[in-house]
């Protein structure tokens, strides 16, 4: 943890990304206990109601409170790409490592499987899920998990073999120690940081793909808001009400962009040489 | 090089038999009943035996890959259920449709980023270089659909310049067709002119850090003629690499982006089979894109050992 404040002294762009996530963070908690108005309370009266008092950013088509919508949405977003990314890494790396471990005929060919997933685009990965589960906040986590469990693979099998390469492990082989014993106790703890590097990345693509879903009416069912949905709706009132577009959009480009922000932050303190 | 295509030639052909199967089982075996799917539970069962008899789905599961395997190669793709008509026509209607954003979205793509990654590295962590890299990181953080929505608002309803969404078909002449394309391709290219961007000005660094560079530069070239004569060229194989998953990325990203401009592409006919169950025509549209994805690496990689003489004596 001092490491990665260290770090972010020395680089702001850690530091900004650090402090925005903290935010956005606190955002997205809040919104789960608190929002000025009841999310989803449809008020026909109240239809495209201006910024106030009331209503910090005004209301939608259905008088909602946009800020409430937004809130809420964020959380959502956040909590389905968290699920998604730890759904995926966790498989991922095991894959990966077990691929690291055994370097035979076996481990080969889950690696040619993992290199064609790798360039299979997520959003139609996403899409075929979508049409094998039908529309839901189960189906926007598989499929992220689905994009992400290849990219945790490659990763965790390169940087494992870096590792099995060492002479500690060479010493702990020599000590008896069992190959399961050597993965979990030194390959797992040493690779560890990396997974997390990616992590971050892969958070940023997560929001993508879940908003991507809910855009096409195929992630999280109203009433509960999405970001992507709010966008979706949007369309319709479009020289009516920009605005119904332009914030739920920022917040979602702030939340991407802070992921990834993160990524690249925490791989160039983790390995200084990488800094282009 | 002839030991390399053929190599991957056979690699693409177990992938596509590998995927085909694999969306069979997951787009029909799985679900159950198709036309239970199809028509919904409240169907009745002289319906039911209709649909099963049209569709063929009265034989056993295997039997039914096999048709639709041995079909394949000759174009026959079954019936939609949805459309009652070869899905054959439905798709090469769509793809007259995507593959034109897709190439229009890329030449945007590699038309802008080539010369950012160019007026960035003349000088290294500068201004310009800065403010390029902000570019990059920004349109990577902006999704597609609301860069869409965005370009709607500001070319479409205020300026009143393109139209919003649609598409008059190519008989009309190309102009119209053309302009229906560019909102959406611009959407499309933005976030993959990013990443192109990096990546090129990466590659270019690392060139121009080469020895060769000095030796060019020593012998008395322009700065620009190294940089274009030089540097480009030998900083071409990665950024082509990465250009071809960006078209393959760009085929697959049309599902959204032609939803929002409502474009009746491989994309929209894909999210309309599945918003209307017809797995049918699910199955063989994403075989059909998934099998574009995997022809275009096919390319890069052949492309990649012609570029580099490197690869091609290993």
């Amino acid at each position: 943890m001092s490491g990665v404040l260290r770090a972010a002294r020395a680089n702001p762009a850690l530091a900004a990304a650090l402090l925005l996530g903290l935010l956005l963070l606190a955002v997205c908690l809040l919104a789960t206990v608190w929002t000025p108005h009841a999310p989803g309370r449809i008020n026909m009266r109240l239809r495209f109601a201006p910024p106030s008092d009331v209503h910090w950013l005004g209301t939608d088509h259905f008088g909602r409170d946009l800020a409430s919508m937004m809130m809420r949405g964020a959380r959502n977003t956040v909590a389905i790409a968290l699920s998604g990314v730890l759904a995926g890494a966790v498989p991922g790396v095991a894959v990966g490592i077990w691929a690291a471990a055994r370097q035979g005929l076996a481990g080969r060919a889950v690696m040619r499987v993992v290199d064609f997933l790798i360039a299979f685009p997520a959003v139609l990965a996403a899409v075929v899920v979508a049409a094998v589960m039908g529309p839901g906040l189960g189906t926007a986590v598989v499929a992220i998990a689905v994009a992400s469990v290849p990219v945790f693979a490659r990763l965790a099998r390169v940087a494992a073999l870096e590792v099995l390469a060492r002479d500690f492990v060479a010493a702990s082989r020599a000590a008896g120690r069992g190959e399961g014993w050597i993965l979990v106790s030194h390959v797992l703890p040493n690779i560890a940081g990396l997974v997390l590097v990616q992590a971050a990345s892969q958070l940023a693509v997560a929001a993508l793909i879940e908003a991507g879903l809910s855009f096409l009416g195929l992630g999280m069912q109203p009433p509960e808001p999405s970001l992507g949905r709010m966008l979706a709706d949007s369309q319709t009132h479009l020289s009516r009400a920009p605005q119904l577009a332009l914030y739920p959009g920022a917040l979602l480009a702030l939340i991407v962009l802070c992921f990834s922000m993160l990524g690249d932050g925490l791989r160039d303190a983790l390995d200084p040489r990488g800094r282009a | 090089m002839l030991r390399i295509v053929a190599e991957r030639l056979l690699g693409f052909l177990v992938a596509l038999l590998a995927t085909a199967v694999a969306a069979f089982v997951l787009l029909d075996i799985v679900p159950g009943d198709p036309a239970l799917n199809m028509l919904g539970t409240e169907a009745r069962e002289d319906t039911l035996a209709a649909a099963r008899a049209l569709l063929g789905l009265d034989r056993p599961a295997h039997e039914r890959l096999l048709i639709w395997l041995a079909g394949l190669p000759f174009g026959e793709f079954g019936v939609s259920f949805r459309y009652r008509v070869p899905i054959a026509d439905l798709v090469a209607e769509a793809a007259a449709v995507t593959v034109p954003l897709a190439m229009l979205a890329m030449a945007l793509a590699v038309c802008t980023a080539l010369p950012l990654a160019l007026v960035s590295v003349l000088r290294p962590r500068g201004a310009v270089d800065w403010a390029v890299g902000l570019l990059s990181q920004l349109s990577l953080a902006v999704p597609n659909f609301w860069l869409g929505l965005l370009l709607i608002l500001l070319f479409s309803i205020s300026l009143g310049w393109l139209p919003a969404g649609g598409f008059p078909g190519w008989s009309g002449g190309i102009w119209p067709a053309l302009s229906a394309l560019l909102l959406p391709a611009v959407a499309l290219a933005a976030p993959q002119a990013g990443i192109l961007a990096r990546v090129a000005r990466a590659a270019l660094l690392e060139t121009l850090a080469e020895p060769y560079i000095r030796t060019a530069r020593a012998k008395g070239l322009s700065r620009a003629a190294v940089l274009f004569r030089h540097a480009l060229r030998n900083a071409l194989p990665p950024v082509v690499t990465v250009a071809g998953v960006q078209f393959s990325v760009m085929l697959a990203g049309s599902i959204i982006v032609e939803n929002l401009f409502v474009l009746p592409g491989l994309g929209r006919l894909t999210f309309q089979a599945i918003q209307q169950n017809d797995l049918i025509l699910v199955r063989n549209t994403v075989l059909l894109l998934a099998a574009a994805v995997m022809l275009v690496n096919m390319l890069v990689d052949i492309a990649y050992a012609a570029i580099d003489p490197r690869l091609r004596a290993r």
